[in-house]
């Protein structure tokens, strides 16, 4: 199980995160929803050892080897062929060269990207990008895979592909998943809790959702579920409210200069 | 998601999760496809098209010089002319007369440009990863590039003598500071998203500089060669005007003495011609290089 407890953060002076506690258990898929900027990508970059947090413990419950971490952007190396940088976290790990790009091209394999794997990033097209950074993070078999945003750049109809993709090898695989997304279905979709952050400074979770949508999942269908539009109304009044909640306090933050 | 809720109600297998992506690759196997559609003429041909109408223009223009010349509209002793340009060559070449300045010059300018690209790597290199190094280093680099570095020619002559030392550390002076200046950019402008990948899959700074920084320095220090080849002429052939007894400055300076055109001509024509192949020569090894800026 992945716990936080008590996660403080900032950078520099400016504090960002707060008395945060997330706990998500073995094989979870959670999301973090919240207001712009409240820093809901700091939490998964304190997770993986990106940033170093102020205080506060997180036990990731898998070894740090096994973490995945997909980006928004594709962070693919551009002058490496997508077959190395599929075979990368492989050969960083200690695998043979030569093995790792076999096993790269069958993972390039499995996200229809047969055949491509000496092609250099920017000979691909951003839904091949997308589906090679999956590989990339899908290759070391990991237990538990971070995302932040990753198909925020991705256009309508190669996004649902993608995510599709994804949703499923998450299924079969029983992989935990932290998903950090600012869109509140797609949260809902992939799901089995979503957490609300509040805004920041000091921002923190205030509320956790329990999706009960059944498993595995279509992207399509499980929209129509009337669950989903509950669920979905359920989160835009609490996104709602802490968004004002946050306005509110700007507010009065303003009253007071200004009565001052 | 348990293990429980991960039923087979909706199989997948491999071969179905890359399914949905069938399209979206074939698609993408048409686009070359479709740009070649566009075009009815082979690229080859296109070059050559382009080839055959600059030679042409390049007659035309070396012809009406000669005419010029020979009718006296231009004075032929200081404009000379292309066939008597021709002529002197000729026998540089056939006497053997010139090997000598060639050599000096391009032994000097290549020197200059190996210990210009080494140094200039490694200083880069250095104070890109070390700012404390960059703080020394930057601003005497920032006045260097800012002067003509051509001014330290007389200097360099009464450190290192007129042989070709002082020619190879003009040669040297004109290109580490450039090439620095790629290498410590190329280090600055280096993409941190690169660098947190590598760090979220457990490499360290040996795997960060192997992955990332070489990669990116390459193409910086490659994209630059064009230009560090002809700075290394230049001082070369700068050092060689100021004080020098062989190479082809120095043959330029003795022309000029001599008010002697055709010969000035021939050596600007030769200087010109081994730069164009040094270009083009650097030019395949950027490309091959760098085929992965190639879309």
């Amino acid at each position: 199980m992945l716990r936080i407890d008590d996660l403080r953060l900032g950078y520099g002076q400016e504090p960002v995160l707060s008395e945060l506690d997330l706990h998500v258990a073995d094989g979870q898929f959670t999301s973090l929803v919240g207001p712009s900027g409240c820093g809901k990508s700091s939490v998964l970059r304190a997770i993986v050892g990106l940033h170093e947090p102020d205080a506060g413990t997180i036990e990731l419950g898998v070894d740090a080897s096994e973490v995945g971490f997909l980006f928004q952007d594709d962070a693919l190396l551009p002058w490496r062929t997508a077959r190395h940088n599929v075979a990368l976290p492989l050969i960083i790990r200690g695998e043979d060269k030569k093995a790792a790009h076999d096993e790269a091209d069958l993972w390039l394999e499995r996200m229809g990207l047969a055949g491509l794997g000496g092609r250099f990033p920017q000979q691909l097209s951003g839904g091949q990008r997308k589906r090679v950074a999956l590989a990339q993070s899908f290759a070391p078999r990991p237990k538990m895979l971070l995302m932040d945003e990753p198909f925020a750049s991705l256009d309508a109809i190669v996004r649902r592909r993608v995510t599709e993709d994804l949703l499923s090898w998450v299924e079969r695989n029983d992989i935990t998943v932290v998903l950090v997304t600012h869109d509140l279905e797609e949260a809902i979709t992939l799901s089995d809790r979503v957490h609300l952050m509040s805004a920041g400074p000091h921002a923190n979770i205030v509320d956790g959702y329990d999706v009960p949508l059944p498993r595995p999942r279509d992207l399509v269908t499980t929209r129509t579920d009337p669950a989903f539009g509950l669920l979905l109304e359920r989160l835009w009044g609490g996104l709602a409210e802490v968004v004002d909640g946050a306005g509110a306090h700007t507010d009065d933050q303003q009253d007071t200069e200004v009565a001052a | 998601m348990s293990a429980s809720t991960t039923s087979t109600t909706r199989p997948h297998t491999d071969a179905q999760a890359g399914a949905p992506i069938g399209p979206a690759r074939s698609r993408g196997a048409r686009q070359p496809a479709g740009r070649q559609a566009t075009s009815t003429t082979p690229k080859w041909r296109q070059r050559a098209g382009v080839g055959v109408r600059r030679t042409v223009a390049a007659l035309v223009l070396l012809s009406i010089w000669e005419v010029l010349s020979r009718t006296g509209v231009v004075d032929p002793f200081s404009a000379s002319s292309p066939t008597a340009i021709a002529g002197v060559l000729a026998t540089l070449f056939a006497d053997g007369s010139i090997l000598p300045h060639i050599e000096a010059t391009f032994t000097a300018a290549l020197l200059g440009l190996a210990l210009g690209i080494v140094v200039g790597v490694v200083l880069g290199a250095v104070a890109g990863l070390f700012r404390p190094v960059a703080e020394l280093i930057e601003p005497v680099m920032v006045l260097l590039s800012a002067v003509p570095r051509v001014i330290f020619a007389p200097l360099l002559i009464i450190w290192l003598g007129i042989g070709i030392a002082s020619k190879v550390a003009l040669s040297f002076l004109l290109v580490a500071v450039l090439v620095f200046f790629a290498v410590y950019g190329g280090i600055q402008d280096t993409d941190n998203r690169l660098v947190d990948r590598i760090r979220t899959f457990g490499g360290g700074t040996r795997v960060l500089l192997r992955e990332v920084y070489v990669p990116a320095i390459t193409g910086r220090v490659l994209s630059n060669l064009k230009i560090a080849v002809g700075f290394a002429f230049t001082g070369a052939v700068v050092g060689e005007f100021v004080a020098s007894s062989r190479g082809l400055g120095y043959m330029l300076m003795f022309a000029q003495s001599q008010y002697n055109a055709a010969l000035v001509f021939a050596l600007i024509v030769l200087i010109m011609v081994f730069v164009l192949v040094l270009f083009s020569l650097t030019g395949i090894i950027e490309r091959r290089a760098l085929r992965w800026r190639v879309r």
